[in-house]
């Protein structure tokens, strides 16, 4: 007999999951629902579930938070499913990373709950993924995959702190790396406009002088989008040396990186590093381990 | 940027499955400041973006009845037996859901950062939308049953709190 937890500020959508657990033959006394996630933490230390389906944005606690306390709690094993509104990649990531179960868009269908749900179920219960798996990457490992793919252009490197990139505004382009076994988020790796450009530029046999009136101009020639992607594709292997990791989705955003600052409170190793050709010009990145 | 027409289908799609009725959102192109009533519910959603002093915001505007239509779906239970609470969490809920859709319009809008629902009074909205910007407005009013989900961007004069 499965024992639930619903955590949701929504009264509205409590009764819908409730009723499509009921629907499909799950027992109504095992059933529990919660309006916040404070409620939650207490409620699973009596119930036990098996299973805590549970909404992002809620007063005083997010699904997130509740979800990284669960973690950290010793109920570290339990199940998570989240519905939700959110969008946000980064966040969505961030909660793949502390190993949710299933993650459903609002408003969702009752065959498509359920389906997250039976799946979850099968799995075994969440298992910590081993720690101290690996460390940040060097420099020279930057350069070598740089350099590689520029028809090995001088590139220099020089080490940042991650929190520069809290300044950068405009244009990035953020990859999300996933393991290929279980597809759980560990990592993200961010490019700024500049390097995007002047990668992707020399990558592509772009003219110097294109080059940098591209950067000058804040517009981007359309072939050095695939060879930035690809120079993240090739840090995929840099995360965790023992599992192969993919890069799961590019994407070129409009951001000011401040708010990834409140995004990220649990990463496991964060760098950051400028990188430039001598006399022509230089961008920035950063690869982020989540936990 | 994701398009008027894909927005459309994904606000019509939410209320079709929220209150099992289909209802065709439409964007109005010529918004002009309309007249608030007592008539119906308003509910409006902060949306947190990049810059700090920039906050937009989703705004749900429902006659009664479709609010107490939303609300005996949601709950499944007969519009007589419904309580005043219901229809408030339903409407708020309805809101925080239609926002998911919405936010992907706004510049920045990937990495927006979507607040808690709250219902508003008459003049605290009247307050809201006319100090706000306008950036689109969606509307499948049926009869006298007006239904408008609205993106105010930048929005201005909402007080978290100044509920209803």
């Amino acid at each position: 007999m499965h024992r639930f937890i619903i955590v949701d500020d929504s009264r509205a959508t409590q009764s819908i999951i409730r009723r499509a657990l009921a629907s499909a033959g799950y027992d109504k006394e095992q059933v529990h629902t919660v309006s916040s996630a404070v409620e939650a933490l207490e409620l699973a230390t009596s119930v036990r579930p098996d299973l805590v389906i549970t909404d992002w944005h809620m007063p005083t606690m997010t699904g997130l938070e509740l979800l990284v306390k669960l973690r950290q709690s010793c109920h570290d094993d339990v199940r998570v499913g989240m519905v939700t509104t959110e969008t946000n990649e980064i966040r969505l990531a961030e909660a793949r990373s502390h190993g949710v179960s299933f993650i459903l868009h609002k408003p969702f269908r009752d065959e498509d709950l359920l389906e997250n749900v039976q799946r979850a179920l099968a799995e075994p219960r969440h298992v910590k993924p081993p720690s101290g798996a690996s460390q940040p990457p060097s420099g020279e490992r930057i350069v070598e995959l740089a350099a590689g793919m520029t028809h090995e252009s001088p590139w220099q490197i020089e080490s940042i702190p991650l929190e520069s990139f809290e300044n950068i505004s405009g244009k990035v382009l953020l990859g999300v790396y996933s393991r290929a076994d279980d597809h759980s988020a560990i990592g993200l790796g961010l490019m700024d406009f500049n390097l995007i450009t002047l990668l992707g530029g020399v990558a592509a046999h772009v003219p110097t002088k294109d080059i940098l009136q591209s950067i000058a101009n804040n517009q981007a020639p359309n072939e050095v989008g695939p060879h930035a992607e690809h120079f993240l594709k090739l840090q995929a292997g840099l995360f965790d040396p023992k599992h192969r990791t993919v890069l799961s989705r590019a994407s070129l955003v409009n951001v000011k990186l401040e708010l990834l600052r409140k995004t990220l409170h649990h990463h496991r190793w964060g760098v950051a590093f400028s990188l430039s050709i001598p006399e022509l010009a230089s961008g920035s990145m950063a690869l982020i381990r989540l936990s | 940027m994701i398009q008027p027409h894909e927005i459309e289908a994904r606000l019509s799609g939410v209320w079709e499955a929220l209150a099992r009725e289909s209802r065709e959102f439409r964007l109005v192109l010529d918004v002009q400041p309309s007249p608030v009533s007592d008539g119906e519910r308003r509910i409006v959603l902060p949306v947190g973006l990049d810059d700090p002093s920039h906050r937009a915001g989703v705004a749900l505007v429902i006659s009664h009845e479709d609010a107490k239509t939303l609300a005996s779906v949601m709950f499944d239970l007969a519009p007589a037996a419904l309580e005043q609470s219901d229809i408030d969490d339903a409407c708020a809920e309805a809101c925080n859901v239609f926002s998911g859709c919405l936010v992907e319009y706004l510049p920045s809008g990937y990495l927006a950062d979507i607040g808690l629902p709250e219902a508003m009074a008459l003049e605290g909205y009247r307050k809201v939308s006319l100090a706000s910007g306008v950036k689109a407005l969606f509307e499948a009013s049926q009869h006298d049953r007006r239904l408008a989900v609205i993106l105010f961007d930048p929005m201005s004069g909402f007080r978290p709190g100044e509920v209803a």
